[in-house]
């Protein structure tokens, strides 16, 4: 509850707090959590207790939407036999698809998947995007989990009636709730395949993915395997500065 | 600069040809890994697997030609021995050509 004296302390202290400048030498913690943060796609077996989920969902709860519509919906699973029911669900779809889109293999089979996966290619530009068709393989080889052994899993539905681009709101309160984890030591994965459940009626009941909802993305949280955190070099991008009236090119 | 041309807009690249697509690739120091296959586990591609025996146990790329790295340096990130270093992105060409990007550095802090 807030009372009235809490919102006044708290006005004080940052009133207090204001300087013109300040220098920031080291990582800030929040820089630290943004920064150490690993996807984590090896977990303990060990269940995440409830309050700490709780805790994550307050943080995505909290997240910035356009105009406030808060698009989301959350359902937490943590029952192991689901879990692994859907990772079998998907890994026969993975199968199935790419025994038809593997045009690695030879003969009249080879020619007739080369036409149909640059056919599927061309109209889902984004999930046959080599890297993901790459994915689709090594699931249907069975090399790949779906959630990594994860004992919990978020998935984040999307009410398609959202404001501007809920899409884009979803993923900024998934994100709230990846770093919230990651600040109590938990790892977290993205796993945007959950979007083939939608395929079985039984999955689609399950989860409550009925108008106007939609399945968007599923979130892995489990206590990590090994120390997986840390930084890393990763690329860098040409941003333009703009300033003056000068532009530049700068990484 | 690079950039996108009317040809790449509009072709598709063959995702197993390596005289277009350049993959990801791993570097393993072979003098400092031990092989303790952590990076194995973890490799969101399963583009490692660990050869050899006692203490010839090393890490290594499993696909040496088109690899399923994505250089997201995962393997990186766990390793203690300071082993393993991704430092070229991939690239599929054509359509999916990647554009406006730098050299791989790690975070930098600016004062």
């Amino acid at each position: 509850m807030v009372t009235t004296k809490n919102r006044v302390s708290t006005k004080n202290k940052s009133t207090e707090e204001t300087k013109e400048e300040v220098e920031f030498k080291d990582w800030t913690e929040t820089e630290e959590v943004i920064l150490k943060r690993r996807s984590i796609r090896k977990y303990k077996e060990k269940q995440v207790p409830e309050y700490l989920v709780k805790r994550i969902l307050e943080a995505g709860r909290f997240a910035p939407s356009q105009g406030n519509c808060q698009p989301w919906k959350f359902v937490v699973v943590r029952d192991k036999e689901i879990l692994d029911d859907m990772e079998k669900f998907v890994i026969d779809k993975c199968k199935t698809f790419y025994s038809l889109l593997n045009y690695r293999r030879g003969g009249i089979k080879g020619k007739l998947s080369w036409v149909f996966a640059k056919l599927m290619i061309r109209i889902m530009k984004n999930d046959l995007h080599p890297i993901p068709f790459g994915a689709v393989e090594i699931m249907s080889q069975e090399r790949f989990r779906l959630f990594h052994g994860a004992p919990t899993v978020i998935f984040i539905l999307m009410d398609e009636r959202g404001i501007g681009k809920p899409q884009v709101d979803v993923g900024i309160c998934g994100e709230n709730m990846v770093l919230a984890a990651h600040s109590f030591g938990l790892g977290t994965c993205w796993v945007g395949f959950v979007e083939v459940l939608r395929l079985a009626s039984k999955w689609k009941k399950l989860l409550g993915v009925e108008y106007p909802y939609h399945i968007i993305e599923g979130i892995t949280v489990g206590y990590p395997f090994g120390d997986p955190d840390g930084m890393i070099p990763r690329d860098t991008h040409e941003t333009l500065w703009i300033e003056n009236g000068k532009s530049e090119i700068i990484f | 600069m690079s950039y996108i041309r009317f040809i790449d807009k509009i072709r598709i690249p063959n995702y197993y040809n390596m005289k277009i697509v350049t993959t990801g690739k791993a570097i393993i120091d072979e003098e400092k890994c031990n092989g303790c296959g952590l990076c194995t586990k973890i490799c969101p591609g399963r583009a490692l697997g660990v050869r050899g025996e006692g203490k010839e146990k090393k890490a290594y790329m499993l696909d040496e030609e088109v690899t399923p790295c994505v250089s997201c340096n995962c393997c990186y990130a766990i390793c203690k021995k300071d082993a393993i270093c991704s430092t070229t992105g991939f690239d599929f060409n054509y359509y999916y050509k990647q554009i406006h990007r730098g050299a791989f550095e790690l975070p930098r802090k600016y004062t």
